[in-house]
């Protein structure tokens, strides 16, 4: 394409003022009385708005019918009908803008009151809470304060089973655990378990443990047992009554009899 | 106002002062005939012939279409006849839009629309430009010589007798954009009629 710089200097030094511009575009301007350069554009811009194929009108009475039609009876009441629409929208819009709104701080102050916030909102709410006396915890507020110091409390307290595992729960939950407050521990919950067992504690053998659980019954299964194994199932019997099984209480808390 | 454009324009010497004007207006929100073909005869050749240019398949369909909703929003419409105009010119660029995203849904094969204007002597502009400076040449060296946006505007302003505020506000863009656009526009149409031998 031919640069601008390339054309004669005439074409260069033609510039086209807002006036002329609006003039050309308005068909004002003859071609013979155009800027240098521009008279062949003026009768281009003038062949364009003379564009007519002299058909424009061809459906005049049907469109025009059309529109007395539209006029008549559909603009006014399509009219006040939009209009009414148009404040119901606005209306029903502020409703549900509100709804959100009170959603919103209804939802964000359950959330804080729980404490799971994100650091930053938790914070914030806090801080506004704190100003009008209601005490929302802030982030900082975490329960557990380290991961180190319920550590510490794992490894150096001098508690045992059950009231080890309910002071590093509690500990760690910043006292709200309610570990090992409730019910009987393992160890208590066994020994009566034990007790509604029909056997002995300690338990002297298996064979005997056996016999005492089962009323007598299990008398039958011994002797094939014995029988079937040439008196070898005695050993394990006699075993058993040399070092009697001591009862896996924390494993079995309540032991229940067949 | 220049009325020397086409013979359509004579009707706006009927409704050309503003109590005239509106006088009809109101008339045609009436229901009256006689105010609508007024207003009929005043825009349509100007909205068919802008429309054939940019959109030739769809140009009478579009048009009829902008003529109902034109004479659907006469209630609304408040202004004077530039007003009207450009509130005319604004409703068929809308269908205009409003068709093309319906074509673009329907994934057809776009058209060259340069390509679709009837009798266009695309590639052989100088021959043409030497034996004739007809319509369909001028509208054609137009639309295959000028960008897109260019294009639009120039014919909104030629054949819409639109200003640039109005230009402007059909086409989404600001007065000092389209002022640019059709000053480089007429600028480029210069170089291209000077290089092709017809400047005198």
């Amino acid at each position: 394409m031919t640069d601008w710089n390339d054309l004669p200097e005439e074409m260069r030094k033609l510039q086209l003022d807002p006036g002329t511009i609006d003039r050309l575009l308005a068909g004002e301007v003859e071609p013979d009385d155009a800027p240098p350069g521009y008279s062949e554009v003026a009768r281009v811009l003038q062949a364009v708005a003379w564009a007519r194929h002299g058909d424009e009108l061809a459906h005049e009475g049907s469109h025009i019918a059309v529109a007395m039609e539209l006029v008549k009876k559909g603009t006014p009441a399509s009219t006040s009908s939009d209009r009414r629409s148009r404040k119901m929208s606005r209306i029903h819009r502020l409703k549900v803008g509100g709804l959100v709104v009170v959603g919103a701080l209804v939802g964000s102050t359950g959330l804080a009151a729980a404490g799971v916030l994100p650091d930053a909102a938790q914070d914030a709410v806090s801080n506004v809470f704190d100003r009008v006396g209601i005490t929302i915890p802030a982030s900082g507020d975490h329960p557990a304060t380290s991961g180190d110091e319920v550590s510490g409390i794992a490894t150096t307290t001098d508690a045992t089973g059950v009231d080890k595992g309910a002071e590093i729960s509690s500990a760690a939950s910043g006292g709200m655990s309610q570990a090992g407050q409730h019910g009987a521990g393992a160890a208590e919950s066994g020994a009566e378990g034990a007790d509604a067992a029909p056997v002995p504690i300690p338990n002297e053998g298996g064979t005997g443990t056996a016999d005492t659980a089962s009323g007598g019954a299990s008398d039958a299964g011994t002797t094939t047992a014995d029988t079937e194994s040439d008196g070898h199932s005695s050993e394990g019997s006699g075993n058993a009554s040399v070092e009697p099984p001591v009862p896996d209480v924390a494993a079995v808390p309540t032991a229940h009899a067949p | 106002m220049c009325r020397r454009f086409g013979d359509s324009l004579l009707a706006w010497r009927a409704v050309a002062s503003d109590p005239d004007f509106q006088a009809v207006l109101g008339a045609a929100r009436g229901g009256e005939g006689w105010a609508l073909a007024e207003l009929y005869r005043a825009l349509y050749p100007r909205i068919v012939r802008y429309l054939r240019v940019v959109e030739p398949t769809e140009a009478e369909d579009l048009a009829s279409d902008t003529w109902l909703d034109l004479a659907h929003g006469l209630e609304r419409f408040r202004g004077d006849e530039a007003g009207l105009r450009a509130f005319a010119f604004t409703i068929a660029q809308r269908r205009l839009l409003d068709l093309r995203r319906r074509r673009s849904r329907r994934r057809t094969e776009p058209r060259e629309l340069r390509g679709l204007i009837q009798g266009a002597p695309i590639g052989d502009v100088e021959e043409e430009a030497l034996s004739s400076l007809g319509t369909d040449w001028a509208i054609t060296l137009i639309t295959s010589s000028l960008t897109a946006e260019q294009a639009d505007v120039v014919l909104l302003r030629v054949i819409g007798d639109l200003d640039v505020e109005a230009v402007a506000k059909i086409i989404g863009k600001r007065p000092g954009t389209v002022r640019v656009l059709h000053h480089r526009a007429l600028r480029r149409l210069a170089r291209i009629l000077h290089r092709e031998g017809v400047t005198r």
